[in-house]
């Protein structure tokens, strides 16, 4: 292989954790409506943020945690900055926790997510209730919680999956 | 050491962990500055979505074709399941809505006579575009749809859309390729209704539900669960007279909700209204009469 094949190969394998964070920003912009109207679409990106932040933190650091986050500010027609300081509260606590949730319990890193996910869920849930002036109905957050973490190991295998190309690159 | 790290994919050295809780609180501080900038200058970053909703329109695009294939297909599956009682359902409402269709032709040629005798001005005909439904963003926070019609399509801002069924929200950002269109059951919709028969003004606020609320109801107005409710014209930016719903009045009478006919949730294609609100009116001119009292001007002014 070139050396320019070479580089590309491993920018690409780098680049691998914030591009599935765009992937699954993506993804929960597409519309999807078979469960008949009540669909709260679950935190995709959350899931990339927390995956990457306990397998390779050196991979998904804070600026792509933020850069996701703007996204998903972006697409969901949110305030500007608000999932972007949700993911980074997320990130933090996630990384802090990153030896117990990648210990040797099996179920630790879906309980690490579903951890992770229901204080990202409160906290969204707190600062929308500030920014609507009173406490806003909380049942649709907690059906995305449910559905996130749901979904979560799913998307775990596949984040894995593509963990194994980014493996072989770096 | 620092092999056996890096394979665990952990930092490398106690500078890279400290520049990486340095950028975190930097980070952290810009997004809830962001967030404290957004609430008080909404439109500053208006422009960023609008181009952004542009760009990704295509890719939307793209990814929901598949996606609404498998959504077809599971659809089709499911309803094999439901086809007997869905043909009874149907053969049953088309009898009921040809009585309504008799009625309602009879009623159009009744108006028709009054509207003539009278000589009345009859409101303006709304145009429309229609659009595909490309993005859908429903958090538990915000309730909104991207549509792929935009500015060049003659989409501006404040539009109403409809769906086969009824209202299902506004357009609150108009790209030139696409549009953000707000749904009804959104936190931050207030849609200005009339409640029929009475003819009582009203305000539809979304509140995250499935069921937006009635709010601002006259003292004294006591609704029935059924009563229609349908857009009121007030602002100009909607046509009066678009079906949004049913009202359902619970336990406290105070606490009215609106079944619609329509979440905008599983809509595919939608109808966004150019509603041509008839504007430059003249205002007449006040005139003072023998008494000295101010009046309207019987003349028009050339």
């Amino acid at each position: 292989m070139s050396p320019v094949a070479t580089r590309l190969g491993r920018f690409a394998s780098i680049a691998i954790p914030f591009l599935s964070g765009l992937v699954c920003v993506l993804i929960g912009a597409v519309p999807f409506s078979v469960s008949n109207g009540f669909l709260v679409t679950p935190l995709f990106p959350l899931m990339a943020v927390f995956y990457w932040s306990i397998v390779r933190p050196d991979l998904m650091g804070p600026t792509p945690v933020f850069i996701i986050g703007l996204l998903q500010d972006i697409f969901t027609a949110g305030p500007p900055g608000f999932w972007a300081f949700i993911f980074l509260a997320a990130y933090a606590f996630s990384v802090s926790q990153r030896i117990l949730f990648t210990g040797r319990f099996a179920l630790g890193p879906w309980l690490g997510f579903a951890m992770t996910a229901l204080m990202a869920v409160f906290l969204a849930w707190v600062i929308a209730s500030i920014f609507h002036g009173g406490p806003v109905a909380p049942l649709p957050f907690f059906v995305q919680f449910v559905a996130s973490v749901t979904f979560y190991p799913l998307f775990m295998r596949i984040f894995a999956f593509a963990g194994r190309g980014l493996a072989r690159g770096v | 050491m620092n092999d056996r790290r890096r394979r665990g994919g952990g930092f490398r050295a106690p500078v890279e962990l400290l520049s990486h809780r340095v950028a975190l609180v930097l980070l952290s501080l810009v997004a809830a500055g962001f967030l404290l900038l957004g609430r008080a200058d909404s439109a500053l970053f208006e422009g960023v979505r609008k181009w952004f909703s542009d760009t990704s329109a295509p890719v939307l695009e793209a990814l929901a074709t598949p996606l609404r294939w498998a959504e077809e297909q599971v659809n089709a599956f499911t309803d094999i399941f439901t086809v007997y009682e869905e043909n009874e359902r149907l053969r049953e409402e088309n009898a009921r809505l040809l009585e309504w269709k008799n009625a309602a032709l009879e009623m159009e040629a009744r108006i028709k006579r009054y509207e003539a005798l009278l000589n009345m001005q009859i409101a303006p005909e709304s145009s429309f575009v229609t659009a595909e439904v490309i993005g859908d963003t429903r958090g538990p926070f915000v309730r909104a749809l991207i549509v792929n019609a935009g500015i060049t399509d003659g989409v501006t801002k404040g539009q109403a859309v409809i769906d086969a069924n009824g209202l299902i929200g506004r357009v609150v950002e108009a790209g030139n390729s696409s549009s953000r269109v707000l749904l009804l059951t959104d936190l931050s919709s207030r849609i200005p209704v009339v409640i029929e028969p009475y003819g009582v003004r009203a305000i539809l606020a979304g509140d995250n539900s499935e069921y937006p609320r009635i709010e601002f109801l006259p003292p004294g107005v006591t609704l029935s669960t059924g009563d229609r409710i349908v857009t009121s014209g007030d602002g100009g930016v909607f046509p009066p007279g678009i079906a949004v719903g049913v009202a359902s009045v619970g336990d406290d009478p105070g606490d009215v909700r609106v079944i619609m006919y329509s979440t905008g949730a599983n809509a595919q294609l939608v109808r966004i209204i150019d509603y041509n609100f008839p504007t430059g009116v003249d205002a007449p001119a006040l005139v003072s009469n023998e008494a000295g009292e101010a009046v309207l001007n019987p003349q028009p002014a050339n």
